[in-house]
């Protein structure tokens, strides 16, 4: 017996994967009608041979449903095993053809690795920070609520504890209020530090619902009482109470006032971020109305945050209402998620971070996608061939695929790696004060981000040499080859293209980040801040039996004497910090009636403009004589120049100011303008009116110290002469200028870092994808050369043309990415200082580096290729 | 059915098929004829029992099907053994004898 198989069944084949019904139809019917045939043969009239032949067989229904399962069962199980296997095969050839190439594949799976790294570590800090639940139960129900400007919504502000009573009375959320404060810990045989403490009304534990892990919180009545008692933060029970399970029932001292401890909250508890303990606030602290309060509320059970915004509104309206606010003072409730309120100022910053990696990612990928055409253009033929063997496009592509998604997979674990030695060494350079930073890990939600980025990689770099393959046709290269080379050099210069673009797009960001920096670093701040140490001094209750003024001047001559010390003064606040004695505001009286203006008054010490390298710019500083002598103040510039109706003529004017300690109006006659001080550069300078210290004694000033040694190496010698006077004053706040000043500057510093790295990696990728795209299409283009070389052509002309058709996409690239970053820049702006958002200069610099480097990538590969023997170069094919 | 004709053990369907596959690809039709023929038509097939068996035993690998023409021009589904029928037809076909000498000796009338 012979069979003739039946080509055409291919289809038919494919067509019964999805329902096998009618092959096992066809099937049956042929038995049955051969066995008629059989019948008939021996003799039998056709009906009866048709009806005995029926009868023979049966009933086919039953045949037919148990062919059909035994079908489904076992089609699917060759579709798993044929789809491993071809998959295999694709795989196979995948790594041969890696490993024919390696250099290329290496770099290629770097540039993913690299991408992928970076991506996945900025990711974690953005999910931990942004995205990670806050650690509280029923978190989505938590609220931040703010006071704003009801005009300008932009500067969220606190409330009075008045305000928050009111607030309080809602019955759409259950509101508590909480104030920040640094005050000195001291007693129990610890050595005197500084804490940060919240200050709580009643509820605030209720609101967050969180249990303390030792002891109690507060009761209300505890709270409406305002009783000194104590939780303590998990990290400051271990640090400073060797987390001792016994610490309920213990007294410390905080600000001079026994406080009995109650509780201790467990470590992830970090309302507020910082706070180290938590207490009721006091009676005292309650009734004046200073808005110092941060507002947390818990929306209640069925109702949401419109509701619980309305109407905690409406109820704050009301109370402005009866209380007769000005008008131009009034203010509106905004209620939003407690996450966003906490990380509001990095939410921006980051997700820029993350765009920035997505982009150097992006350039990574087009690199893969560069190396799988090029290579999918030298299988062209064997493409070419596999089709007309009958390999379907579906085949192909999935060959594509896999190659590329062996790619992403080996970038992506080599990332993930890299992402997990990066995430710390991240984490150091993250400016503190970076809200939640404890949060952030390598977790779930990163895996799976990283999962689905790693497909989308595979799927991007795969997709454009899968598709050029499937419309490689069956007409052989030799005909048309050179036609589908152009169509795949248009595809390789669009990369590049889109390369260059990113990478220019981000080089502008960059080195908009970068001249931020720079500015900020080298701006004048109006004070030295090299050898200066700052100690605040908060004198504890012994300190203050010296009397104020007696301490203050024991601790300046002590620290006068030490050896290394060139200068010692006392100011209120330290430049750094503003220089601001915040309190009250000022009446300039005699220049606008009853105008009243910020400003600040801060005491200093005479002597205190020479030592800092504050200039005086007009009358004099202080002197020694100013001390027991009249009122006299010394004005910065900005103060002259915003609050003195003449003021070029500032010295010997007068004012009248409120900043006395008894509230009364004091005149001043001013004797001196000084340069301003700028302790935050993007801010204008605050107005400054300086008097001498020793009219304003105050249990608080800061102590600044300038030195003629390192400051390291007198710090600790000073510590131990200031507890001589008071040894309950905590130093532990102590800090240099040059400190803080560097502190100032640590966001813009981060943001720089972080862009001028990406950008600098997206340019090298982008520069080995030029590179890479050049010398493959000259490879092409070697016979092109050769004819033209042999037919006269000198290689100068070959070598300009060549130059030229690689420059083109780069040029392109250069100009649609100055065009991006001039679209997206203004995104950037809130990032930069003294540097607009489209500096020409800026956009010229980027372009001309970019130019330069893309030529450079270009010259190489087309130098190479123009310089070479003409008959070597026709023997090429 | 006449006193000389027999029913297919239960369980040897399969090795029946194998053995016919082993002599040369067959459609279903033409593995009945091919087992009628050879037992002179002694052999009861159920006809609606070979389908079933010859799907299943294509699911488990032993046998494959590809459409061809009969000699009368007739498409049918042809089958032909895999390396792993063949393998199993020795198993099945050693299996069979030793089942054959152990009934045998079981039958045996008891030994005087």
């Amino acid at each position: 017996m012979t069979h003739r198989t039946d080509r055409g069944g291919r289809l038919r084949d494919l067509l019964a994967r999805a329902n096998p019904g009618p092959a096992i139809d066809q099937e049956l019917a042929a038995h049955v009608e051969m066995r008629a045939r059989q019948l008939m043969a021996e003799g039998m009239t056709e009906d009866d041979a048709w009806t005995e032949a029926r009868r023979r067989f049966g009933d086919p229904g039953d045949v037919r449903v148990e062919c059909e399962q035994s079908d489904r069962r076992w089609r699917r199980r060759l579709g798993r095993r044929e789809l491993f296997r071809s998959v295999a095969t694709d795989a196979r050839l995948a790594v041969r053809a890696a490993r024919h190439a390696p250099g290329p594949t290496v770099l290629a799976v770097v540039a993913l690795a690299l991408g992928t790294g970076v991506g996945a570590a900025i990711l974690a800090v953005a999910s931990g920070v942004l995205l990670r639940d806050l650690p509280y139960p029923d978190p989505a129900m938590l609220a931040g609520v703010h006071a704003a400007d009801a005009r300008d919504r932009s500067r969220p502000g606190l409330f009075s504890f008045r305000e928050v009573e009111v607030l309080a009375g809602a019955r759409t959320a259950d509101v508590a209020g909480y104030s920040v404060v640094r005050p000195p810990l001291t007693g129990d045989g610890l050595e005197p530090s500084e804490i940060t403490l919240a200050r709580i009304t009643d509820g605030f534990f209720r609101v967050l619902a969180a249990p303390p892990l030792i002891g109690r919180t507060p009761t209300t009545d505890e709270t409406r009482a305002g009783l000194p008692v104590a939780v303590l933060s998990h990290a400051l029970w271990t640090a400073r109470f060797g987390a001792d399970p016994a610490v309920p029932g213990r007294t410390v001292d905080v600000e001079g006032l026994e406080h009995t401890i109650i509780g201790v909250m467990p470590p992830r508890f970090a309302m507020p971020e910082v706070a180290s303990m938590w207490r009721p606030l006091s009676p005292a602290e309650a009734q004046d109305d200073d808005r110092e309060l941060h507002v947390v509320a818990r929306i209640a059970d069925g109702a949401s945050f419109e509701a619980a915004s309305a109407e905690l509104d409406a109820a704050f309206a009301a109370f402005q209402s009866e209380t007769a606010v000005p008008d131009d003072e009034l203010r509106s409730v905004m209620v939003e998620s407690a996450r966003d309120a906490l990380v509001r100022p990095v939410r921006g910053p980051l997700w820029l971070l993350v765009g920035a990696a997505a982009l150097v990612l992006l350039v990574a990928c087009v690199n893969v996608s560069n190396l799988l055409l090029a290579r999918a253009e030298m299988r062209h033929d064997q493409v070419v061939l596999r089709r007309a063997l009958g390999a379907d496009g579906f085949r192909i592509v999935r060959a594509h695929l896999t190659e590329s998604l062996l790619f992403a997979l080996a970038g992506g674990a080599l990332g993930l790696l890299l992402g997990r030695v990066t995430l710390p060494l991240l984490l150091r350079i993250v400016p503190e004060g970076t809200p939640r930073l404890a949060e952030v890990s390598f977790d779930a939600r990163v895996g799976v981000a990283m999962t689905g980025v790693v497909l989308g990689t595979a799927i991007l770099t795969g997709l454009v040499p899968a598709w050029r393959a499937t419309r490689a046709t069956t007409v052989t290269r030799s005909v048309v080859g050179r036609l589908s080379t152009s169509g795949s050099t248009r595809i390789l210069h669009g990369f590049v293209t889109a390369q260059i673009a990113i990478s220019t797009a981000l080089a502008v960001g960059a080195l908009l980040l970068g001249v931020t920096f720079t500015r900020l670093m080298t701006v004048d701040r109006g004070f030295r801040p090299t050898n200066t140490i700052v100690v605040p001094l908060a004198l504890s209750e012994e300190g203050e039996e010296l009397g104020v003024s007696a301490a203050y001047a024991r601790i300046l001559e002590e620290a006068r004497a030490l050896p290394g010390v060139d200068a010692a003064h006392l100011v209120y606040h330290a430049p750094d910090e503003g220089g601001g004695f915040r309190l009250r505001l000022l009446r300039p009286e005699g220049f606008v009636e009853d105008a009243v203006a910020e400003g600040s008054v801060v005491p200093v010490t005479p002597g205190y403009f020479d030592a800092l390298g504050i200039g005086v710019v007009d009358g004099r500083g202080f002197l020694a004589s100013d001390d027991p002598g009249p009122p006299v103040a010394v004005v910065s510039r900005s103060f002259a120049r915003r609050l003195l109706p003449e003021p070029a003529r500032a010295v010997g004017s007068r004012f009248v100011h409120h900043a006395s300690l008894d509230g009364g109006a004091v005149e001043v006659a001013i004797v001196g303008v000084v340069d301003d001080i700028i302790p935050e550069p993007s801010e204008p300078p605050p107005p400054i009116l300086y008097v001498p210290f020793g009219h304003m004694p105050f249990g608080y000033a800061e102590l600044v110290v300038t030195t003629t040694a390192a400051t390291a190496s007198v710090l600790p010698a000073l510590r131990a002469r200031i507890w001589t006077v008071d040894p309950n004053v905590p130093l532990d706040a102590a800090r240099t200028l040059e400190e803080a000043v560097a502190r100032s500057v640590a966001s813009p510093r981060f943001y720089m870092v972080m862009v001028v790295g990406f950008a600098s990696l997206a340019v090298l990728l982008a520069a080995i994808g030029t590179y890479g795209v050049t010398a493959f299409v000259v490879a092409q283009r070697t016979h092109e050369a050769g004819i033209r070389a042999a037919l006269g052509a000198d290689s100068r002309r070959i070598l300009t043309r060549f130059l030229g058709q690689g420059l083109r996409p780069a040029l392109l690239g250069i100009a649609a990415g100055l065009g991006a970053a001039a679209a997206l820049s203004r995104f950037l702006a809130g990032l930069l200082f003294d540097v607009a958002p489209l500096e020409p200069w800026v956009y010229a610099a980027v372009a001309g580096v970019l130019g330069l480097i893309a030529l450079g990538a270009v010259a190489v590969p087309a130098r190479r290729a123009a310089g070479r023997d003409p008959l070597t170069a026709l023997r090429h094919e | 059915m006449s006193e000389s004709q027999l029913r297919v053990l239960q369980g040897t369907l399969e090795l029946l098929i194998l053995k016919t596959l082993a002599w040369e690809p067959n459609h279903g039709f033409g593995i009945l004829r091919h087992l009628e023929t050879v037992t002179r038509e002694r052999l009861i097939v159920e006809e609606g029992a070979l389908y079933p068996a010859l799907h299943r035993m294509r699911e488990r690998g032993w046998i494959e099907g590809e459409w061809g023409k009969t000699e009368n021009n007739r498409r049918a589904l042809v089958y032909r053994l895999t390396p792993s029928g063949r393998e199993e037809l020795r198993r099945q076909q050693s299996e069979w004898s030793r089942m054959v000498d152990v009934m045998a000796l079981a039958l045996e009338p008891a030994s005087p």
